[in-house]
């Protein structure tokens, strides 16, 4: 099946030693998004925070990939810690009974 | 496979879904939307942008899918849909429409400008959806007598491959939570692996979830009706209910990853209460009874190809006949009778192809009245009967232009309004009325409006004005209403877009006719006013009734005729008395100056032809038998009593006489008859 076209360009910026990503993290975007987290993830310490409160829209793809950076962390021995979420990313993790990623998330709203 | 002969099917499907998009649109615009319909919008939307993907048409997909998005949200409960939204979600279907008109014609893809018209619609979509959201989730138990709140446990693996597909297993799940509460939910991840090794359109995921619900299974099923295909699904009962007990188990396939184990005790579920009972597995394959009804298209030129073979099939078959009568060969003829009968049943099943149900047409008013209305702010009911009457498929696409002018008219110029109408005492809201249903051989379709009817004096003024009428002449309450279909004709006060023009009602005319139809209208000061189009039902083949007139065999419409009696009248006159009834009637000889002696016994067959009865005055009578109708040449077009040939057995022609013609001048003819007319003998053209 051939690649859908990006319905918005997503973001991965680290600053701060803060992995922010932006925009959807769907399905189309997922395979871009993994490459960019890997590099971050290069460089990043014991704790990795990320920031998911620009996160407009997330489907199956997009929860699996944030499981899968999760098992990554914990492979290594590190943890994850979700900084800030937004409404759409909260929604979805807590449906699915996934809290435990949002541990670290302070609340905002 | 090559996609580009398949396009014509998606194109035609696509259409088919804008339809039942338009028709649950218009239904949310009226408010009178129920929430299954909200669903099967939604499905058409996500129906339409699967088939684009498959061709690659990215201009369809990536609107559909704002869209689609919209209504996502719409069907849980998180948007309202009231009547502005419905209107700009009409637009947007109308675009989804021209943008698969595209894809037909060209091969290059949307021109910029319908894709800057996507993004428009797709802003004012959002902007609409932004004004009418609430945060406030449905509450899935609210209303109603409150029923014993059971629940599911709902296990569901999902293949590697269902992202690829285009489904996405998050929002089947979060649409569960528009009809039930999710108490306890986990993924199943025991395969997703760490993230440098992540197939990221792989999914490695599956759920487990408790739904407190008191929708039955098959409401849970349907939520994943897009994937039966594509998952392992086992639904067992939160609190066991003896209904549930009993449901059939059935077998559930292997998916193809079948690294998780079926039993959900092998997977991490959530409470443990649902074990005790007998548990029930579904199947991820359709087990629902659809009242679908399963259709196939077929070209329409092969059904032709058909229908016309049988026509000759049943020339053949009497001429076989014929010969074994002649051969006095009985055996032969036996069975030829047999072979006769099972021709009439193909030939009724071939015809009953072709036949297609009014009611799709009408239903393709309810967007011209809603759009018409719109535009001249006049509020305007819609109100539909007859729609299961049927009718030949050629006709059905030549009725509906003549079909939306009448109701057009009967909006702009019939309805008042809505002052007008309260000073009459009459609702603000206007209704036209459409109606079909059939009347010996034709059907009939009525557009009705409860308006203010036609002002005679106008018409008559106008008519003058023209030059069509003598201002001496007297003319009849049906003459001066006829006035309407003359060319050039109007009345109306202002031309509007829609009509006003005059060029309107006589374009309407011709095309009815051109179909072998008349139109009539009736009206009612201050009432309203309805105009009737007749049609003939079936065209090719028909059950004919066969008449002698001296050497020659004329055929009759068995469906027009009521009765056969023995003719008896005094020599003069043009009309009998049937049973106390006053029968006009027609000599045929008369009519086609047969040289032949008359018979002794002359036989008078009583036809019907829109409410009104007259014999025709045969020499003998010969029987029912099959016609197959051959439309006569341009020559002669002219000859008005006659509608076509037909060949018999013997290889002679026989004429079809028109019956809906012959009545008429036999009740004229009589109605001059008072006033002393001699009777003369009818031209044979007029």
């Amino acid at each position: 099946m051939t690649p859908m076209p990006a319905m918005d360009a997503p973001t991965v910026e680290i600053a701060e030693g803060c992995i922010r990503m932006a925009g959807e993290l769907t399905i189309h975007q997922v395979e871009q998004m993994r490459v960019a987290l890997l590099e971050a993830l290069v460089s990043a310490g014991d704790v990795v925070t990320l920031d998911l409160s620009a996160v407009r829209e997330i489907d199956t793809a997009g929860l699996q990939l944030l499981m899968s950076v999760d098992r990554e962390l914990l492979g290594r021995g590190s943890t994850l810690q979700v900084g800030a979420a937004s409404q759409t990313v909260r929604d979805t993790v807590q449906l699915f009974g996934q809290q435990r990623l949002l541990a670290g998330e302070e609340s905002h709203r | 496979m090559n996609l580009d002969d398949v396009l014509p099917s998606f194109i035609a499907e696509a259409t088919e879904l804008l339809g039942e998009m338009e028709a649950g649109l218009l239904e949310c615009a009226r408010g009178t939307a129920a929430p299954e319909t909200i669903n099967l919008i939604f499905r058409t939307a996500h129906t339409i942008k699967g088939s684009a993907g498959l061709f690659g048409l990215d201009a369809i997909v990536s609107f559909v899918h704002g869209v689609e998005t919209l209504l996502d949200r719409v069907r849980m409960g998180k948007v309202e849909i009231d009547a502005r939204l419905a209107q700009t979600l009409l637009s947007a279907r109308d675009h989804i429409a021209a943008l698969v008109a595209t894809a037909a014609d060209s091969k290059e893809g949307a021109s910029p400008e319908l894709r800057a018209r996507s993004a428009e619609l797709l802003g004012a979509l959002g902007a609409e959806a932004g004004r009418g959201a609430s945060d406030i989730e449905r509450s899935p138990l609210a209303g109603g007598v409150p029923t014993a709140i059971r629940g599911w446990h709902i296990s569901v693996r999902f293949s590697p491959d269902v992202l690829m597909s285009g489904m996405d297993p998050v929002a089947f799940i979060r649409y569960l939570t528009t009809f039930g509460t999710i108490t306890k939910a986990e993924v199943a991840d025991g395969t997703l692996p760490p993230l440098t090794e992540l197939e990221p359109l792989r999914c490695y995921i599956g759920f487990d979830i408790t739904l407190e619900t008191s929708e039955d299974r098959a409401k849970v099923e349907s939520a994943f009706e897009f994937v039966r295909d594509d998952c392992t699904l086992i639904i067992e009962p939160l609190r066991p209910a003896v209904s549930e007990a009993a449901a059939p188990i059935a077998a559930v396939p292997e998916s193809a990853d079948s690294t998780q184990s079926r039993r959900p005790g092998a997977a991490r579920t959530s409470s443990p209460s649902a074990t005790n009972s007998s548990s029930s597995a579904t199947t991820s394959a359709p087990a629902a009874a659809s009242t679908d009804v399963s259709t196939i298209r077929v070209d329409a030129t092969k059904l032709d190809f058909l229908i016309t073979r049988i026509g000759e099939l049943i020339i053949a078959a009497a001429g076989a006949n014929m010969a074994a009568r002649r051969a006095g060969a009985t055996e032969v003829e036996e069975s030829l009778s047999v072979l006769t009968s099972l021709v009439e049943e193909v030939r009724g099943g071939a015809l009953q192809l072709r036949m297609v149900k009014i009611g799709a047409t009408f239903s393709r008013f309810g967007r011209v009245v809603h759009d018409v209305s719109r535009e001249l702010g006049k509020e305007i009911q819609l109100v539909v009967s007859g729609e299961d009457t049927e009718l030949d498929k050629t006709l059905v696409e030549r009725i509906t232009d003549p079909l939306t002018h009448l109701v057009r008219n009967a909006i702009d110029h019939g309805i008042e309004p809505a002052d007008v109408r309260s000073a009459r005492g009459k609702p603000a809201a206007g209704t036209v009325r459409l109606n079909a249903f059939h009347d010996s051989g034709s059907i009939v379709i009525e557009v009705s409006d409860d308006g203010g009817g036609l002002k005679r004096e106008r018409i008559l003024a106008k008519a003058i004005e023209r030059g069509l009428v003598d201002a001496e002449r007297t003319l009849s309450d049906a003459e001066i209403l006829a006035l309407i279909f003359e060319p050039g004709f109007s009345t109306a006060d202002k031309v509007t877009n829609l009509s006003g023009r005059g060029v309107g009602m006589d374009v309407v005319k011709r095309n009815i006719t051109a179909m072998r139809g008349t139109v009539g209208i009736r009206s009612t000061e201050g009432e309203g006013t309805t105009v009737t189009v007749r049609l003939p039902l079936t065209l090719a083949i028909i059950n004919g009734f066969q008449v002698g007139l001296g050497e020659s065999v004329f055929v009759l419409p068995l469906e027009s005729i009521d009765e056969c009696v023995e003719f008896s009248a005094e020599a003069g006159h043009d009309f009998t008395s049937l049973r106390g009834e006053v029968l006009p009637f027609i000599q045929l000889r008369d009519l086609f100056q047969t040289r032949a002696p008359r018979a002794r016994r002359q036989s008078i067959v009583v036809v019907k032809h829109a409410g009104q009865r007259a014999g025709l005055v045969v020499d003998a009578l010969h029987g029912e038998s099959q016609t197959v109708i051959k439309p006569l040449g341009k020559m002669f077009r002219q000859v008005e009593c006659v509608s076509g040939s037909s060949i018999l057995g013997t290889g002679e022609v026989a004429l079809i006489l028109d019956v809906g013609i012959l009545v008429q001048q036999a009740v004229s003819r009589a109605a001059r008859v008072s006033s002393r007319e001699p009777a003369s003998p009818l031209p044979l053209s007029a």
